[in-house]
């Protein structure tokens, strides 16, 4: 009885070293990330705004009243905006305005029209404008933004008193153009 | 009763094939031999065998990773008996998404980094592959897959389910010129082992 049992013992051990457990040889991973709807600026001030001042000088002809004061611009400048789809743009303007008082037939404030041109990948670039103290937008523009510098031009004309002739008070006149992008 | 149980041990060990001639032992008193030895050889044998004891699986979802980047190790377990090689192969070689057709500047592709590091008993081994270099045929002669017994990153050891060993993915925030559309990306990567003697 003990030499059967010892027998017993020692084949099933060996019918159990003759089997090799079968194993998983492959694996399979899957990476995934997302972009998010976002739009950054290249160039810039920081990574989203980007600025640019213009300086009038004097404003004032010898007569007082406001001189012709050529167009501001900021094409040629060295920004960048891109967007990861395409923006909505919109665009809101102060006028020039000096904190002095001004009496009948004198003006503390110069008047303008802003613009912002979007240079798109598809067509010519797209305009948005607004009178100063105005605004205009959101719209959506028609295609992406070409990725390139200079995508987005600000720029004034038209500069005027609220009445011809008027005579303007001395004093520094600040006024702010600004323009949103957003995805 | 004795001579009952001695004969059974002999009958026992011509079953086990041990004895060529036959062998009688005696009661004390009746003659000799009075016991007979028995021999009895176990041997035993283990197979090679080669797999992962734990593959490397599961999903890595990294939002705005154009902005922060990628950077994520996918764990696994290899159990091997002898050397193995890893084999990785993209399906996209990249981080892709289905945007359509786009105009100039825009794209939704993006690249990784791929560092596959196999941790033996004794040894370890590493590499470093481009996602674009291990989509199927492609370049990377390191350890572009599937894996078979002359191609793969190879280790030169056996690992009894050791730890460390990793898949990582990874790459810089995405640094342009040209700007990834919102989009979801994703690529998959399937990773294959095979002994290598």
């Amino acid at each position: 009885m003990r030499i059967g049992l010892l027998s017993g013992t020692v084949l099933a051990a060996l019918a159990f070293a003759g089997v090799a457990a079968a194993q998983t040889t492959t694996g399979t991973v899957d990476v995934v990330g997302t972009v998010g709807e976002k739009c950054t600026v290249t160039g810039g001030d920081t990574s989203t705004t980007f600025s640019d001042t213009f300086d009038a000088l004097e404003l004032a002809d010898t007569d007082g009243t406001l001189r012709a004061i050529a167009p501001f611009s900021t094409a040629g400048s060295s920004w960048r905006v891109h967007c990861t789809t395409i923006p909505d743009v919109s665009i809101s303007a102060t006028s020039m305005a000096n904190v002095a008082t001004a009496p009948s037939g004198y003006a503390n404030t110069v008047n303008y029209i802003a613009y912002a041109d979007f240079d798109v990948v598809t067509g010519p670039d797209e305009t948005i404008s607004t009178p100063s103290g105005g605004s205009s937008g959101p719209t959506t523009l028609g295609s992406h933004l070409q990725n390139v510098t200079d995508n987005v031009v600000i720029r004034a004309d038209t500069f005027t008193t609220p009445n011809v002739g008027d005579i303007l008070v001395s004093g520094s006149y600040a006024g702010l153009i600004t323009v949103t992008i957003t995805p | 009763m004795r001579k009952a149980a001695i004969a059974c041990t002999v009958v026992a060990a011509l079953w086990c094939g041990q004895s060529a001639a036959q062998t009688t032992a005696y009661a004390p008193g009746h003659g000799s031999p009075n016991s007979i030895v028995l021999s009895v050889p176990v041997t035993a044998s283990i197979n090679n065998h080669c797999g992962f004891a734990t593959a490397p699986s599961g999903t890595y979802n990294q939002p705005d990773f154009d902005a922060v980047g990628l950077l994520h190790d996918f764990d696994f377990v290899l159990d091997c008996t002898l050397p193995l090689r890893v084999g990785v192969v993209s399906s996209n070689g990249g981080l892709l998404a289905n945007a359509g057709s786009l105009p100039a500047g825009y794209i939704a592709f993006a690249p990784y980094d791929i560092t596959l590091n196999l941790v033996g008993d004794t040894t370890s081994v590493s590499a470093t592959c481009a996602a674009a270099t291990l989509t199927t045929g492609s370049t990377c002669t390191t350890f572009l897959g599937p894996a078979t017994t002359t191609q793969g990153l190879r280790l030169d050891d056996s690992a009894s389910q050791t730890s460390g060993s990793y898949l990582r993915v990874s790459a810089p925030p995405y640094p342009g010129p040209d700007v990834l559309v919102a989009a979801t990306y994703n690529d998959t990567l399937v990773v294959t082992l095979s002994a290598s003697p």
